[in-house]
């Protein structure tokens, strides 16, 4: 019995994604349809791949709002260089510059010790600007082959990507669960003193994540392409917006050393089901922004607030 | 085994302003169990934190087994079989047993992390000390006796040959407690040294084979525990016979003014009431952990209250806020004076002003000219050193710190003081003036009520003793009946 | 002898750490009178001085976030909101008043919201900007939503249009108000018994909580003043350029957030007040004039700007401890 309710209490996103996916199924006749499925598996993809790499820099007690202006750089430069280099190279240098990315902002936090946020907000206007500047503001757009034969992969209504983003969750996970450097991020995360205390290199962890999330962003953003085709300085205006809810309803927590890959996992299902389920209901596209606004406003208040209510200030 | 196995060396380390170790010599024999006794500020922590590879000495050095070594860091002192156990133990409450055990060497190069061979090795270590828990358990749902079982259990796993415990019974139960001392007589068994920093000099008799005596960060002396008496131990730790170390006053005690009716703070175990009188210095004692603090913070209302009443002068506080308790006439000096007693990065007169700023307003606006007269008033009339009123408080001695925290209350001109730890940290010219200064204000009618860890300190000044345990009063002692052995064995 | 040249020396870097800002501004006034011949004109410093009200009344009021311990990235989103709702409220009632007074109200409404949110949290300035990103979201979906994601053009009242086009006596209105604004916030600051409890509370809350001062109630102060002063900067924008545009607060909270800091004021709390403002809102301004002079890329400008900030953040840090 008690077993029965621990094991509810601790499944309970996946167990909450699998009932609004089912009773929207039942109660919506466009839910269900393929294009609809299609869309959603594919906006999972993407944006749960750049959600993965954010775990990371939470699990360690930091925060890098800065996915989004990575993603859409890596993008705009994946597609300018896709005509020239070809798909693999470009691939690989997007990849590469969103490690880079990830050195810079990680290097004000980790070397010079400056709060993250203010790193993060200060770089993704940079780095946004840089994407602006080389496309001269103008979208970059290209229906290349290999980016159209990706996109016609699908098992049933499920694009492939979607299972790039299953197996980039279980590779995180592995490494989250199975490795030194997985573990010692739980304990630098926990308790900051007592990684110092176990000799734990604790700056270059604290670095190491910030690269971590710009790969990760980078392929994101590589991975969009293959749904939109066309890239610009503007890409993924919404990415923290939607990334942060997915990661911290998944249940990691915003002070670091709880929570996961595969919680990451669930929170993105459960996040976009509730995205498309929102967008089923007509909401007008603004609407659903202040809905979207909220539902992050309403996840941190609430994770602050229960980790401080015992304080009179 | 016999020998001198571990051995330091006229170490000796400063800190800006406070010389914490004076060229400090000691060793210790394999097997030994050894008390290490002494005041706050004694230098005990410090030492230790020298030893463990926390600080580097400035000078001096370390012998194992004869040779010297050099422990720069706290992984070189575990793989030299140094481990120690601090007070605010130094675990993540997130993860296993068996991951904190093991948090740091899970596994070699990057091979994946072999989980059932990691917590059969925790489970041994843990069936070792005779603490048979799942290893699986999250180390932050245990009571602080389990945790310090798993402090061990990781010392062990670390193949230590000397291990520090830095007040590792402030927290225990009666029964916890046998459990430790049972655990540590085994350690003795099995040739582990151990260290045992502790306030409770009746444990020490039960538990130890040998104390040495730390004061003004030099040793004083060292010797088998029953080659001395608590009375002598007390004396060496004090530096003079304890009657002479305080101010005389006259006792004059008058009416009541403060009155707690059954106070429990939210989460507390118990309730508390006590009353205070005009002219009446009351101290509070009780082991650390034992919730004096956090009754004055509840008192103070800083912390939520789950119930209860405090009157001033027969009249209920309005709410319980630090801005009831302060309009009526209540100071709080707290036991952390930088964070929580001190704006840190303000100046000297900033901070004596703060907490009366009705005195510094002009015709219209703050008066510069009323803030620097105030300011300059009582850094004379508490000699508070210092080459201007508009020098930052952060670059003040620990003393002179202090003496701002006691101004800024005497600007408030309240009837009740409460002082946590008043002379914690600092020297023995500076305390003795505190002391004055708290005779003083009782001598002029007004209330203190004092908490303190050191028991020389408590029998000097109080008038009157509350002794806590576990958040609830478990005596007062009043009058000749006062005695150190009185209150330990209260405080158990 | 050498003792005294080096005391002298560290008097100098001592003096010279804790006025970067003047120096750079100097610096800046410099080099813009080099680039361009009339800079010391009259006409070409009241255009400054027009051009850099509007940043400089939100620099105002995200400096009082600063002070109580917070941050404040949500008054881009109220400028926007505010801006909206004054032009849309004028041309459907045909009163400018109206549209100023619905404008001020939901300015003070967001920023009270703002500090509520940061009362509930016991938030230090971790707290304030995640809270604050989300409520600007909240905001900005807000204003794109009254205006359907367009543009709205009105403002048809002399006296309205005077706020931010107008002089009095050559001096810009816009610029006058963005002074007595300041004037007012330092005197009580720096003057008042609230002011100073002010700044306690965001020094440090757990000492000035201690000595009964409300640090929450400090909080909702400092934001709510802050969401209005957005909401007076809104007026002033639209009074200039005669229409409102949902996305007019775009980087608006970034800009403030730099000249306040560039300026001076701390990340820590409580340390930092008008003066600091003025500086670096004429720092921020000059930067732009004369980024804008050498024809630099609006884009590029950003990043150059973002430098500076982090460069300001950094020395902040180093004068901390």
């Amino acid at each position: 019995m008690i077993k029965t309710r621990k094991f509810i209490s601790d499944s309970r996103i996946p167990l909450l994604a699998l009932a609004i996916f089912v009773s929207m199924s039942l109660t919506n006749e466009y839910f269900f349809k393929p294009v609809n499925m299609t869309g959603l598996f594919e906006s999972i993809s993407a944006y749960g791949i750049v959600a993965i790499g954010f775990t990371f820099v939470l699990l360690c007690g930091q925060l890098d709002i800065s996915m989004g202006s990575v993603m859409a750089l890596t993008a705009c430069v994946f597609m300018m260089l896709l005509p020239i280099v070809g798909f693999v190279p470009a691939m690989l240098i997007a990849l590469m510059l969103g490690c880079v990315c990830g050195v810079i902002t990680g290097f004000f936090v980790a070397t010079f010790r400056l709060p993250p946020f203010i790193v993060s907000m200060t770089m993704q206007l940079a780095y946004r600007g840089i994407a602006l500047t080389i496309t001269s503001s103008t979208p970059v757009s290209n229906m290349h082959p290999t980016l159209l034969a990706i996109s016609e992969v699908m098992i049933g209504p499920v694009p492939i990507t979607f299972f790039l983003f299953i197996m980039v969750a279980l590779i995180a996970h592995y490494v989250l669960t199975q490795t030194q450097y997985g573990r010692n991020l739980y304990v630098i995360g926990g308790n900051i003193n007592v990684a110092d205390n176990l000799g734990l290199h604790v700056k270059g962890h604290l670095w190491s994540v910030f690269v971590v999330q710009g790969f990760f962003a980078a392929l994101g953003g590589i991975v969009m392409m293959t749904r939109m085709f066309s890239a610009s300085g503007n890409l993924a205006l919404d990415g923290p917006l939607n990334i942060i809810p997915m990661v911290i309803v998944g249940g990691t927590a915003f002070s670091g050393g709880k929570g996961g890959a595969i919680k990451t996992l669930w929170g993105v299902i459960l996040m976009n089901i509730i995205y498309n389920a929102m967008s089923m209901f007509s909401l007008q596209a603004n609407m659903q922004e202040m809905v979207k606004g909220l539902i992050l406003l309403i996840i941190i208040v609430a994770d602050k607030y229960m980790e401080n209510r015992f304080q009179k200030v | 085994m016999s020998g001198m196995f571990f051995e330091v060396r006229d170490i000796s380390k400063s800190f800006p302003g406070v010389k914490a170790l004076d060229s400090v010599s000691m060793s210790i024999n394999r097997g030994e169990v050894r008390a290490l006794v002494g005041e706050n500020g004694a230098g005990k922590s410090t030492l230790m934190k020298v030893l463990n590879g926390n600080y580097k000495a400035d000078s001096g050095a370390l012998f194992i087994d004869g040779c010297e070594v050099c422990i720069t860091d706290p992984t070189v002192a575990a793989h030299m079989g140094i481990s120690i156990i601090f007070q605010e133990l130094n675990l993540v409450n997130g993860l296993s047993i068996a991951e904190n055990i093991f948090a740091g060497r899970l596994s070699e190069g990057g091979r994946p992390i072999r989980w059932r061979e990691i917590r059969k090795k925790a489970k041994e270590y843990l069936d070792r000390i005779g603490f048979s828990i799942d290893p699986k358990i999250e180390v932050g749902k245990l009571s602080v006796a389990g945790k310090q079982m798993v402090e061990i259990a990781k010392a062990l796993s670390y193949n230590a040959q000397l291990i520090l415990m830095d007040e590792p019974s402030a927290s225990l139960t009666q029964n916890e407690l046998e459990k430790l001392f049972a655990i540590i007589r085994d350690l003795k068994q099995k040739g582990i040294a151990v260290i045992y920093i502790s306030h409770r000099l009746e444990e020490i008799f039960s538990i130890c084979d040998s104390v040495t005596v730390m004061r003004d960060g030099k040793i004083i002396g060292t010797s088998f525990v029953q080659d001395v008496t608590k009375d002598r131990l007390v004396e060496m730790m004090v530096g003079r016979e304890i009657n002479q170390a305080f101010p005389q006053r006259e006792h004059h005690i008058q009416e009541e003014v403060l009155r707690v009716e059954d106070l429990m703070r939210k989460g507390g175990k118990a309730k508390i009431s006590f009353n205070l009188h005009r002219g009446e210095v009351l101290g509070i004692a009780g082991l650390v952990g034992a919730g004096r603090t956090e009754a004055m913070r509840a008192l103070y209302g800083v912390d939520y209250i789950s119930g209860g009443t405090v009157f001033v002068n027969g009249k209920k506080l309005s709410s319980s806020s630090p801005h009831a308790a302060k309009e009526a006439k209540i100071a709080f000096l707290t036991e952390d004076r930088k964070d929580e007693g001190l704006t840190i990065d303000f100046s000297i007169k900033s901070n004596i002003v703060m907490a009366n700023l009705k005195k510094i307003v002009g015709r219209l606006f703050l008066s510069n000219a009323k803030e620097n007269a105030i300011a300059d008033k009582y850094i004379q009339a508490i000699k508070i050193k210092t080459p201007s009123r508009t020098q930052k408080v952060l670059n003040l001695s620990g003393g002179n710190q202090q003496k701002v925290v006691v101004a800024k209350w005497f600007n408030t001109d309240s009837d009740i003081i409460i002082m946590d730890e008043p002379t914690r940290g600092i020297d023995v010219g500076a305390k003795f003036e505190i002391y004055e200064i708290i005779n003083d204000l009782v001598s002029h009618g007004k209330a203190v009520i004092m908490i303190s860890s050191e028991l020389p300190e408590i029998l000097g000044m109080s008038d009157r003793v509350l002794v806590m345990k576990s958040d609830a009063i478990v005596a007062e002692l009043t009058g000749e009946r006062i005695s150190a052995v009185d209150i330990m064995n209260y405080a158990f | 002898m050498s003792d005294v040249n080096e005391s002298k020396w560290n008097k100098i870097g001592g003096w010279t750490r804790d006025n970067t800002n003047l120096l750079l501004l100097i610096a800046l006034i410099i080099a813009g009178a080099l680039l361009s011949e009339n800079f010391f004109s009259w006409t070409n410093l009241m255009n400054l001085m027009r051009r850099i009200s509007v940043n400089g009344v939100m620099a105002i009021g995200f400096t009082m976030t600063l002070l109580v311990g917070g941050f404040d990235l949500s008054i881009g989103a109220t400028l926007s909101m505010c801006a909206v709702l004054c032009v849309g409220v004028e041309k459907s009632s045909g009163s400018a008043a109206l549209g100023m007074a619905v404008a001020l109200s939901a300015g003070l409404a967001m920023g009270a919201f703002n500090g509520v949110l940061m009362m509930v949290t016991r938030g230090g300035s971790g707290e304030a900007f995640l809270i604050t990103l989300a409520t600007g979201m909240v905001g900005t979906a807000i204003a794109l939503t009254y205006c359907s994601g367009l543009d709205i053009y009105g403002v048809n009242a002399d006296w309205y249009k005077a706020i931010g086009q107008g002089n009095v006596a050559t001096f810009p209105i816009a610029a006058i108000i963005w002074i007595i604004l300041m004037v007012i916030m330092q005197v009580i600051i720096k003057k008042t018994q609230f002011g100073r409890r002010l700044l306690l509370s965001g020094a440090n809350k757990k000492s000035a909580f201690l000595v009964g001062i409300d640090v929450n109630a400090m909080k909702l102060v400092g934001f709510t003043i802050a969401g209005l002063m957005a909401a007076v900067a809104a007026i002033i924008m639209t009074s200039r350029t005669t229409a409102a545009s949902p996305y007019s607060g775009n980087g608006a909270d970034f800009d403030a957030a730099i000249a306040s800091i560039v300026g001076g004021n701390s990340l820590v709390g409580g340390k930092g007040g008008m003066v600091q403002v003025l500086i670096g809102v004429m720092i921020y301004g000059l930067i732009t004039n004369i980024l804008n002079l050498t024809g630099v890329d609006s884009v590029v400008q950003y990043i150059v700007k973002g430098a500076v900030l982090l460069l300001a953040i950094c020395l902040d840090k180093l004068n901390r401890r």
